[in-house]
């Protein structure tokens, strides 16, 4: 061995030594942090009184379980369809909050505004749908069902007396969409029953929901996918190559927790059964709009990249280098509507930074794919901090506006 | 647990399920607390670092590419942490808690063993204690973290060049208060280089 390498060899061994027999295999670490992660992201009025106001950004409302995120589904859905109907068209709904849309006081497009604090926030614009809500009803849209996008696949597995059917898919370089819906069961319960898809393709890609999706149950939606289909959108680990033709796998199986009328679940057998769907359908191009805008606002400059725009989600790829980028991490807020007592102004974090930009994706709350036309987008402030859910220990102001077109789809 | 395994944790986390969380915490647990103790020298610090990373990680799991390993972007969250505690305190200080009521040392050294390792764990700490934070954080890093100047600088934030001046740097300082048997500092080019960063540098 060389000299060299030996040292190496060496120093590793005594560093682990050493810090084997300072720090032991101890106990089970789980329920340390599963407390910790409770107690930190409880509801803001049980924190309150503890540790003084912070932002209300909701991880309790994060569903832990598929039975909790159809629910939170459900809850948001109702929300929406209340928003619908008594708003108008989603066009118009969309058109409003994060996108800088016209405001009363306001003028075209600037959607500037300070943050407001959090009670004040707490009445203002409630019953706008949230991104959730949104995204669904996105794919309800007139565009989307008239362009033809996707593909109707109606393709069945049976397991048991449960039958999965794969619905429809759509593709493109940076989404694929799945609609599912499973029957048979004595009590749906709002969730398909299924563990959550894992999709494959030719490409060698690795697929990851991004977490706009959900069970439809809303009767709005029903003629286009079914009662009770399921949406899933999945993002590409890398962007897929457009074509008339890619081939993908689609592999689940029967929830094992997933209940029956005598409670008894589906049963170790039938639920260990993988079910598979091979299909392929056509790659689309993804609408990549070129902004290239940069706006300076307290000695941050802040650039607008691109805006990547399908009918899946649209995302935001955001550069921008703040001071002590190492000891913080940094959140760009927006403007944004709330549904009762939460926030949804911070712009959803997507992407590992790009190289060698380090520029970042974040989606948007709002379709910009069936809103062809001008759209600004502010980011208000931007917020560090060193743990998650705590109250920033810096904020720097903008606002940092950033405006362009998007066109027909 | 295997790759797929933590994949599959990591398609649960960032569907919200806590439940992911776990799993990653079970494999990595350890090793981020030892980690982080090598860094700031206090095991109740480096138990908190851990757990505050963990909840990072749950916050930050959106923006991370699941087709990379979780340990090397879950580790650069620890050390930054480290880093981070350690610059903020005056002075590193390790408490002799290596005889402790917990068990820390193995159970039946004999008494020459036990004052040998005793000697030997003062010299490893006393030498980590001479480093700047930031040197002490890329040491961990390449040494006990066993990763690549190419993953350092890649999951680090800082840039190749920094890495390497840093380990340079920390080698010369250690090879000084350790002696020529560990970590001397390469005469000659990168006699060192782990057989990774020349495939990586290829």
């Amino acid at each position: 061995m060389p000299a060299d390498r030996e040292k190496k060899v060496l120093t590793e061994k005594e560093l682990r030594d050493y810090a084997e027999r300072a720090v032991p295999a101890a106990e089970d670490p789980w329920p340390a942090i599963r407390q910790r992660l409770q107690t930190e992201l409880r509801p803001e009025p049980e924190r309150a009184s503890a540790s003084g106001p912070e932002r209300s950004w909701p991880p309790q409302l994060v569903p832990s379980t598929p039975l909790g995120y159809a629910l939170a589904v459900l809850s948001v859905l109702i929300l929406a369809v209340g928003a619908y109907a008594a708003s108008g068209p989603v066009r118009e709904l969309s058109r409003q909050g994060l996108l800088g849309g016209p405001e009363p006081g306001h003028g075209e497009g600037s959607g500037v505004e300070e943050q407001p604090n959090p009670g004040e926030q707490g009445h203002e614009r409630q019953g706008v749908p949230d991104q959730w809500a949104e995204d669904l009803l996105r794919w309800n849209t007139p565009e989307v069902r008239e362009a033809n996008l996707d593909v109707r696949l109606n393709e069945t597995r049976t397991v048991g007396r449960i039958t999965v059917a794969l619905e429809r898919a759509y593709a493109d370089e940076g989404n694929v969409v799945i609609v599912y819906s499973t029957s048979g069961w004595d009590n749906q319960e709002g969730h398909s029953g299924l563990a959550m898809p894992t999709l494959s393709d030719e490409s060698g890609a690795t697929f990851e929901s991004v977490g706009n999706s959900g069970m439809v149950t809303d009767p709005m939606r029903e003629s286009i996918v079914g009662k009770d289909a399921t949406i899933e959108v999945l993002e590409p680990s890398e962007k897929l190559e457009a074509s008339g033709r890619h081939e993908f796998r689609l592999r689940t199986q029967l929830d094992p927790s997933h209940g029956t009328s005598d409670g008894q679940g589906n049963g170790a057998t039938e639920a260990a059964k993988t079910l598979t769907f091979d299909f392929a359908i056509p790659v689309h191009e993804l609408d990549v709009i070129d902004v290239g805008q940069t706006v300076e606002a307290n000695e941050i400059s802040m650039t607008l990249d691109r805006v990547e725009n399908s009918p899946a989600r649209s995302q935001a790829i955001l550069c921008f280098d703040p001071p002590q980028d190492e000891k913080y991490n940094w959140l760009p807020l927006t403007k944004r509507p709330i549904i009762n007592d939460f926030f949804l102004n911070e712009l959803l974090h997507r992407t590992e930074p790009e190289e060698p930009t380090g520029c970042v994706g974040y989606d948007l709350y709002s379709s910009l794919y069936d809103n062809p036309g001008a759209h600004s987008i502010t980011v208000t402030k931007i917020e560090g901090r060193t743990r998650a859910y705590t109250k920033p220990e810096e904020t720097i102001s903008g606002p940092w506006t950033f405006e362009f077109e998007t066109p027909e789809p | 647990m295997g790759g797929r395994e933590e994949r599959e944790a990591v398609a649960r986390l960032k569907r919200g399920e806590i439940g992911g969380l776990e799993t990653l915490v079970r494999r990595h647990h350890l090793r981020a607390v030892r980690a982080a103790y090598l860094v700031v020298g206090d095991r109740g610090l480096a138990e908190e670092i851990a757990q505050s990373a963990f909840v990072k990680a749950y916050e930050r799991i959106g923006s991370f590419d699941p087709s990379r390993p979780f340990g090397p972007w879950f580790s650069r969250i620890v050390i930054n942490d480290s880093i981070t505690v350690a610059s903020g305190r005056k002075k590193t200080v390790y408490l002799d808690e290596l005889r402790g009521p917990t068990g820390l040392l193995d159970p039946e050294p004999g008494p020459q063993e036990r004052a040998e390792r005793s000697d030997e764990e003062r010299r490893v700490r006393r030498a980590l204690e001479e480093l700047p934070p930031a040197q002490r954080g890329a040491v961990v890093q390449r040494y006990f973290l066993g990763m690549s100047e190419a993953e350092m600088a890649q999951h680090g934030g800082a840039p190749p060049g920094t890495i390497k001046s840093r380990l340079h740097a920390a080698r010369r300082s250690l090879a000084k208060m350790l002696g020529p048997r560990l970590l001397a500092t390469p005469a000659v080019g990168r006699a060192d280089q782990d057989p990774r960063e020349a495939k990586d540098a290829r």
